[in-house]
């Protein structure tokens, strides 16, 4: 499963992070890593799935879109966008979405926002689809 | 339950102290915020045709310019004074008591020479390529050595042979240098680059000649850009260029550096390649025009992809060569076979010729394998059609399978 996911800082900054995986329990993991989940639940408040390729590109697409909003370059830092709410990185991934006709469906609303307790759920749901 | 910014913000303010360290990407993005036309600062390129806008008469101060760089480098690039005067010759290395070098003037022929260890085997063919396109407002000066070698001195070209045998070609009797006197080098400075100076002046010289030519020639050279080429041409009103120009501008396509816009154009020579496709009557150019109006209407938001404009290109050029009438449902046909079955037009190509490889190692296909991408993607692009919609006739596929 190819994962483009979108989430807002959760410390309340109005950044927000873009990224992809093909492992998204094992990223929410991560982000999980450096809080409890008392204080914050690891989530994508929205997703994009789809094959390797199409994910792959679709991210290089909105690097190249939001070049300047991404502050600053090097690991940890490259996936932030500065000064958008993850619905305006939302509304401006699905344009570009529209703009290249990427291959990605969106996840639908009933899992999002998608997080460890329903990302099965979800697998289960994308296996029945045709 | 209580979240983590309900916790911090009940945590008693404490500062914190950090240092931010140079963040490249925001310098530029301050820089360029100063101007009312932002341009593209890249380590690579900075835009200056775009900068040029936010002047008067498009003429850039270098020293906003010296500040642009300066800001891509990071602050440690930037000089703490401006105190250093080479007008009278600058110092050979730096440190104290060197002579001062290099010097300009003009020579006689009869002083000029060449010592083969640190000079490349001279090209007529490239005197004649100066030769033809020779103007005396473009001569860049020569660079040379002086040597004096029992009382006789000689100036040793170790940059712009061609250019000072051009001159000579063309009559001149005087011959403008940049030399550097190797007469009046410290002998500390000679040292220092592990040289005797009383024995080993001239080797020294030889040495600083032929490390200086690969510097100039290799080592530094920074080789103009098929964009920079372009849109020279462009400026210059190359009629081919205008012509690849009015194309582009009629599809909304942008020549770019870098692929950071839609209808971003960066494959110049490519496009050039495209554009060099001509009917039967010789009129080129308009089987690019029709791939780039293709590729703009069904990815209006993508820059362009070279490996499906220039093989739409071919398979247009193709079809028409062999009388075969590609309609407009055709494009729009291959629209909707593309976009449903890859989607966006990187994952076209890729997807295209991923295919081709698995056939080939596979030895699914059948006929001639092609032996370059844009081939590989031409015949993708038409045995997809044939296998999927198969209503127009299209050249066939040098090499057939299963997309």
């Amino acid at each position: 499963m190819n994962i483009l996911y979108i989430f807002q800082d959760p410390l309340g900054a109005d950044d927000s992070k873009a990224g992809k995986t093909s492992h998204p329990d094992v990223r929410l993991g991560v982000y999980q890593n450096s809080y409890s989940a008392r204080s914050h639940l690891a989530q994508f408040d929205y997703a994009f799935y789809g094959s390797k390729k199409a994910v792959d590109n679709l991210e290089k697409a909105i690097k190249t879109e939001f070049d300047w909003d991404i502050e600053q370059d090097g690991r940890g830092f490259s996936e932030w966008i500065g000064n958008h709410t993850s619905k305006q990185v939302f509304e401006k991934v699905e344009e570009i979405i529209q703009g290249y006709r990427s291959k990605v469906t969106k996840v639908p609303d009933e899992f999002l926002p998608l997080n460890i307790n329903n990302l099965q759920a979800f697998k289960e749901w994308l296996t029945e689809q045709p | 339950m209580k979240t983590l910014q309900h916790f911090l913000a009940n945590q008693p303010h404490a500062e914190v102290q950090t240092t931010r360290k140079y963040n490249k990407k925001q310098a530029i993005k301050t820089f360029v915020s100063k101007f009312q036309t932002p341009f593209d600062m890249k380590d690579d390129a900075i835009d200056l045709r775009t900068m040029a806008d936010n002047y008067e008469h498009g003429i850039i101060p270098l020293e906003d310019i010296h500040q642009a760089i300066v800001t891509v480098l990071g602050p440690n690039y930037a000089p703490l004074e401006f105190d250093y005067d080479p007008s009278e010759g600058v110092e050979i290395t730096m440190g104290a008591g060197t002579a001062r070098n290099p010097k300009f003037t003009y020579i006689d022929w009869s002083q000029a020479y060449l010592w083969p260890i640190f000079q490349r085997d001279v090209a007529p063919n490239h005197s004649q390529k100066i030769y033809v396109d020779f103007d005396p407002t473009c001569v860049i000066v020569p660079c040379a050595i002086k040597f004096t070698i029992n009382g006789k001195v000689y100036y040793c070209i170790w940059d712009g042979h061609h250019t000072i045998q051009v001159c000579r070609l063309k009559g001149y009797s005087k011959f403008p240098v940049w030399f550097i006197d190797t007469d009046i080098i410290e002998d500390a400075v000679i040292e220092k680059a592990g040289f005797n100076p009383k024995t080993e002046r001239i080797a020294y010289g030889c040495w600083l000649a032929g490390h200086n030519m690969i510097r100039i020639n290799s080592k530094n050279k920074r080789k103009l850009s098929p964009y920079d080429e372009f849109m020279i041409k462009l400026e210059t009103r190359d009629a081919d260029a205008v012509a690849m120009m009015n194309i582009l501008s009629k599809n909304n396509c942008t020549p770019k550096r870098h692929a950071t816009m839609a209808g971003a154009f960066t494959q110049i020579k490519s496009g050039q390649e495209c554009f060099e496709l001509a009917d039967t009557y010789g009129n080129r150019g308009q089987f690019w025009d029709r791939a780039l109006n293709f590729h703009r209407t069904v990815w209006p938001k993508a820059p362009l992809e070279l490996e499906v404009f220039r093989p739409l290109s071919i398979l247009y050029h193709k079809a028409a060569t062999q009388g075969l009438a590609l309609d407009a449902q055709f494009d729009k046909e291959l629209e909707t076979l593309l976009v449903s079955t890859y989607g966006d037009p990187t994952t076209v190509q890729e997807t295209i010729k991923e295919s081709y490889w698995d056939a080939y190692y596979n030895n699914k296909g059948s006929g001639r394998p092609a032996e370059h991408d844009k081939t590989r993607v031409v015949d993708g692009l038409i045995n997809l059609y044939n296998q999927k919609v198969n209503r127009a006739t299209l050249p066939p596929a040098d090499y057939v399978w299963k997309v």
